[in-house]
């Protein structure tokens, strides 16, 4: 089951973020790093179903995901929605079904074109290692949430800058993934390009982060994707595909800047 | 692999019966339902052939003609076996159900070099 938690409060009249993780698949582990530097509003983590207490049972597809992450924040108010890569596919999702309780929303390295996911895919693709093959190959052979962890993780250089790879990697490691959200959300959440069209004649507050050092999707790629959403763009120097996590206090500048702006009640 | 092919055969030629429209593709242009169904069967006796005689592609190559293909080795034809029936698929305008059947779990060698996510 799907729920939000919250993990930094500053007063009940503050504005409400909600931290939305990517994969699909993954929990909400990797903005832990974001918290300290988070200022003047309430902080939620959003645990999709399968990341909280197993991937047991329950129906994981795409527009099951973007409904569950519907109904967990429907009792929040003023809300901004802010999505790691496959989060921020599904927080604007959830900002076009319905926006009556959400004013903004962030998006950190979402892909959203086909250019944008053949990026990931022939740039993963080209420095891929054996041992990445073979876990690969381990996960097809035995889809669990154990092979599916032990292969994200041995991916970590491709997500996280150079320097954070091994922190990337032990994060991973740590994490309380959930294959079945992987496997049977993942295709959908590639083909969610006419979203950007949407998201234009809807206008919101909504702010775009790209990490310099993104192996993935380099800013350049993110960079339309975002103009193509009419986003405001801003790239965190030295921050890999998990820009918070990479850099969690620039990233957090960025978005306590943006919250402010929007006239945030606390 | 040749009962493989021969099913596949007959299902083809099996779907392809009362199809003689012409459908648009999305870039390959006009698609012909008859054309490309006779490029697969022709592939498959191609196949068949160099399985059962045991000789190269080149030696059989004249009973596989398509605007000029050439099918001179096993890379050849598995090339032009996935575009013909892919064109094939496009033809019956059956691009959603493939997208669908393709993301089945046995299915998931089939997109090539995987990542674990975004």
């Amino acid at each position: 089951m799907a729920k939000v938690v919250l993990k930094k409060q500053t007063s009940q009249l503050a504005d409400n973020l909600v931290l939305v993780p990517g994969g699909p698949g993954l929990s909400p582990l990797s903005f832990e790093p974001l918290l300290a530097s988070l200022e003047g509003m309430n902080v939620y983590f959003y645990y999709p179903t399968g990341t909280y207490e197993g991937s047991d049972g329950g129906n994981f597809s795409y527009t099951e995901q973007r409904d569950d992450l519907l109904e967990a924040i429907s009792s929040l108010t003023n809300i901004t929605l802010c999505g790691h890569s496959f989060g921020g596919i599904l927080a604007v999702d959830v900002f076009l079904n319905d926006s009556s309780n959400i004013d903004s929303f962030i998006c950190i390295a979402s892909p959203f074109s086909q250019a944008a996911f053949e990026s990931v895919n022939e740039r993963f693709s080209e420095h891929e290692t054996n041992e990445q093959k073979t876990k690969a190959e381990s996960f097809q052979d035995d889809p669990t949430d154990n092979t599916y962890r032990e292969w994200f993780a041995s991916c970590a250089p491709h997500y996280f800058a150079y320097n954070n790879a091994k922190q990337g990697e032990k994060m991973l490691f740590s994490d309380k993934v959930s294959s079945k959200a992987f496997i049977e959300a993942r295709e959908e959440a590639s083909q969610k390009e006419n979203l950007l069209e949407k998201l234009q004649q809807k206008p919101c507050k909504k702010l775009f982060l790209a990490g310099e050092k993104d192996n993935l999707l380099p800013p350049e790629v993110l960079r339309k994707d975002s103009k193509h959403g009419d986003f405001e763009f801003k790239m965190i120097e030295g921050a890999g595909h998990f820009v918070h996590f990479d850099c969690p206090q620039a990233s957090a500048e960025q978005i306590n800047n943006f919250i402010s702006k929007k006239g945030g009640k606390s | 692999m040749k009962n493989l092919f021969r099913s596949l055969a007959v299902v083809l030629a099996v779907g392809a019966m009362g199809q003689t429209f012409y459908v648009y593709a999305q870039e390959a242009g006009i698609i012909s339902i008859e054309k490309e169904e006779q490029a697969l069967m022709d592939l498959i006796e191609l196949k068949r052939q160099v399985d059962v005689n045991g000789e190269p592609y080149t030696i059989f190559n004249d009973s596989f003609k398509d605007d000029g293909e050439e099918i001179l080795n096993e890379e050849d034809f598995k090339e032009s076996f996935t575009t013909h029936a892919l064109r094939y698929i496009q033809a019956i305008e059956a691009e959603e159900t493939l997208r669908e059947v393709i993301q089945r779990p046995e299915f998931r060698n089939l997109y090539g070099r995987d990542n674990p996510g975004i």
